[in-house]
């Protein structure tokens, strides 16, 4: 595929692009304090179950896409997170357990009702799983005059909502998250606020199925937020920056989906895996930033011990063997490439030179300073 | 009143052969996991499995159940070891590691599985049954299915009698495991082997997405009965078996019931009544609470 056609399959696309981003967005913001609070395995459990009040508001209204479904469907994500709740407070079961139990259970009602009674109706496994967000904006809807597709305005109506509630509850929002028992103190229900949060996940996981199906929605939740979470130290530049992550994904999966012709929400999961593995790789204090500290921590460890050799055994009548350069490495059981190795950095540091008579290591004039100052910072 | 006439033909007999000896294994092996506090693990490495199938299937054309178990055993370690490496190495948690890794292992599935569906190459081998291990079709196994779970059930139990001693020490106090003697790496190594090769197996009966609660349910529900270790795994492996042969019948006798959901239906089931009624459950926490009131 050449870019003419690229571009002209966006040009008759581009409205999918903004429902996945905005999907992404609206997902994201809540996504935060989903990852902030350790409810990330409860939103997939929501995920799973909001299924089955679709399934069960669409028996009783007939119809996908009426606003009464979308309620319906988003009351019973809230009742899994409390049937969740209320079997871990029995104390029979721990929490993880407990979500493990009920959603599986949720989504085996709504597939054994999908199969049984609603096969030749409008919902079907495969759209329960990934969406069609290419389809979507094949459903319009007239506003203002403008004919826009439906899940583009169902979805900014959510993100509104989420961006207000996010605004308007920040201080509480923080409080909660970061010390329950603070804000407990304080007067704040923690219980409303958490109800609240659960509630906004469940529509949005509602919302977004349609756009991004069931399952992927998680990734759409938790991705953003915890690439954000393992870069940010505030939780004002951590909603900023999962909003960029969210549209990043977004954007880049497009692209891709289009360009390879897949599905288009299974890709922005995929490149949402992606980059959260990049961020995790390369960020300050990453896999790689770690392991490349471990082995210079590990290196000036063993630059010390030789300074600590040398420094101990200078001027000691054994200091011909114990310091020779053809012997040293015997005596520190190195190998001897290794001590050689060593020798040159200190040398190159100016802490240590080769006194030429007896060819033995000698520390400098810095180097004893430096001997001296690691005697006593290894306590020694 | 069961009907004999469903009981005795042979598509039955292998459907419920082929879940029994899955959830029997399942259930014994998911109560180490349990545990083990690990009990979501096991829903990540089943969802990260789905795309190890697809890819399997798009290298070697054909839908041979060995080849497809091996490309789930291959991509669900990789999400494994991921989640290990993320959640040791950063400051994430443990949850937020396994959704991100799920959910994008699943979508990876989903693009390979439209990139098939979308391309001509592949027209010519039969891709049809792929959905399947999505939601699982039981009711389509075969007898090459059966000679797939027979050993890998089997040698998943011979596995835990095998080193039963050594696991319940490795589950309950690993330190005192370690004094012991006893390789914890090993330990990790048999269950993750045993759960591992369980899941994939059973993809195709109950489908990615919920062959975790077969590990799950059933432990869960043994949990209520007894505080003994030997007891549970013997509980748990019974109502797994049980609630197979249950859930394959009553999908046989009704169109439409899909047979792995209606087994995690009764597995539930079970598993609420055992809350109930179990000797620390709840009708015996609340007589216990009127007794000391009055």
């Amino acid at each position: 595929m050449n870019l003419t056609e690229l571009s002209e399959l966006i040009s008759h696309s581009y409205e999918s692009l903004l429902i996945l981003i905005i999907t992404a967005e609206a997902c994201a913001l809540i996504g935060c304090f989903l990852v902030l609070r350790g409810l990330s395995m409860l939103s997939d459990a929501i995920s799973h179950s909001v299924l089955l009040g679709i399934v069960l508001a669409f028996f009783i209204v007939h119809d996908v896409s009426s606003p009464w479904l979308l309620a319906g469907a988003a009351l019973f994500g809230v009742f899994t997170v409390f049937s969740v709740e209320a079997l871990s407070k029995t104390g029979l079961v721990k929490k993880d357990d407990a979500v493990g139990i009920v959603f599986p259970l949720f989504f085996s009602i709504a597939v054994i009702l999908i199969s049984r009674y609603a096969r030749n109706a409008h919902l079907d496994t495969d759209m329960v799983l990934m969406g069609e967000v290419i389809l979507a904006p094949l459903y319009r809807i007239r506003l203002l005059g403008l004919s826009l597709p439906k899940a583009l305005v169902s979805m900014l109506i959510v993100l509104i909502i989420n961006l207000l509630f996010i605004l308007i509850f920040k201080k509480e929002l923080k409080l909660f998250t970061f010390d329950e028992d603070f804000a407990s103190a304080l007067g704040f229900s923690s219980a409303a606020l958490f109800y609240s949060l659960m509630s906004l996940s469940s529509l949005t996981a509602v919302v977004s199925f349609d756009a991004v199906g069931a399952i992927l929605v998680v990734s759409f939740l938790i991705a953003p937020g915890a690439c954000a979470y393992l870069i940010c130290r505030s939780l004002n530049t951590m909603l900023l920056v999962s909003g960029l992550y969210a549209a990043l994904n977004a954007f880049i999966g497009y692209i891709l989906a289009l360009f390879l012709q897949v599905s288009m929400s299974g890709m922005v999961a995929t490149v949402a895996g992606l980059s959260f593995l990049l961020t995790f790789l390369l960020n300050r204090e990453g896999l790689i930033m770690q392991l490349i500290l471990r082995r210079r921590r590990k290196r000036e460890f063993y630059l010390d011990m030789m300074t600590l050799h040398i420094g101990n055994h200078s001027g000691m009548p054994e200091e011909s063997e114990e310091l020779g350069v053809k012997s040293i490495s015997r005596h520190l059981n190195w190998k001897s490439e290794f001590s050689e190795k060593c020798s040159r950095i200190l040398k190159k540091r100016g802490i240590l030179y080769i006194e030429e008579a007896g060819s033995v290591y000698r520390l400098t004039e810095k180097g004893r300073a430096y001997y001296s100052r690691i005697k006593s910072d290894y306590g020694i | 009143m069961l009907d004999f006439e469903i009981l005795g033909s042979y598509t039955f007999l292998v459907v419920a052969a082929g879940t029994f000896l899955l959830s029997t294994a399942a259930g014994a092996v998911g109560c180490i996991n349990v545990l083990k506090g690990e009990s979501l693990i096991g829903d990540a490495i089943g969802h990260s499995a789905f795309p190890g199938i697809v890819l399997s299937f798009m290298l070697f054309m054909q839908r041979s159940p060995l080849l497809l178990l091996l490309g789930a055993v291959v991509s669900g370690s990789t999400a494994f070891f991921l989640i290990q490496c993320i959640h040791s190495n950063s400051k994430l948690q443990l949850d937020a590691a396994l959704a991100v890794v799920l959910s994008s292992f699943f979508g990876m599935g989903m693009v390979l599985k439209s990139y098939i569906q979308g391309n001509p190459d592949f027209s010519k081998a039969s891709q049809s049954g792929l959905q399947s291990y999505i939601f699982g079709q039981a009711s389509y196994i075969m007898r090459s299915d059966i000679c797939l779970l027979l050993p890998v059930s089997l040698l998943s139990l011979l596995l835990l009698l095998l080193f039963y001693k050594e696991l319940k020490l490795f589950v309950f106090d690993r330190e005192y495991a370690e004094t012991l003697a006893i390789p914890s790496g090993l330990m990790y190594f048999i269950d993750i082997l045993m759960t591992m090769s369980l899941i994939a197996a059973g993809l195709k009966l109950v489908g990615s997405i919920l062959i975790s609660s077969l590990l799950l349910i059933p432990a869960i529900a043994a949990l209520q009965w007894s505080k003994r270790f030997d007891r549970v795994l013997i509980l748990a492996a019974l109502f797994g078996g049980l609630s197979a042969l249950a859930g394959t019948y009553v999908s046989t006798l009704y169109e439409g019931m899909s047979t792995g959901p209606t087994i995690i239906s009764i597995m539930s089931l079970l598993a609420f009544i055992s809350m109930l009624f179990g000797p620390h459950g709840i009708i015996a926490n609340i007589r216990l609470r009127r007794r000391f009131l009055k």
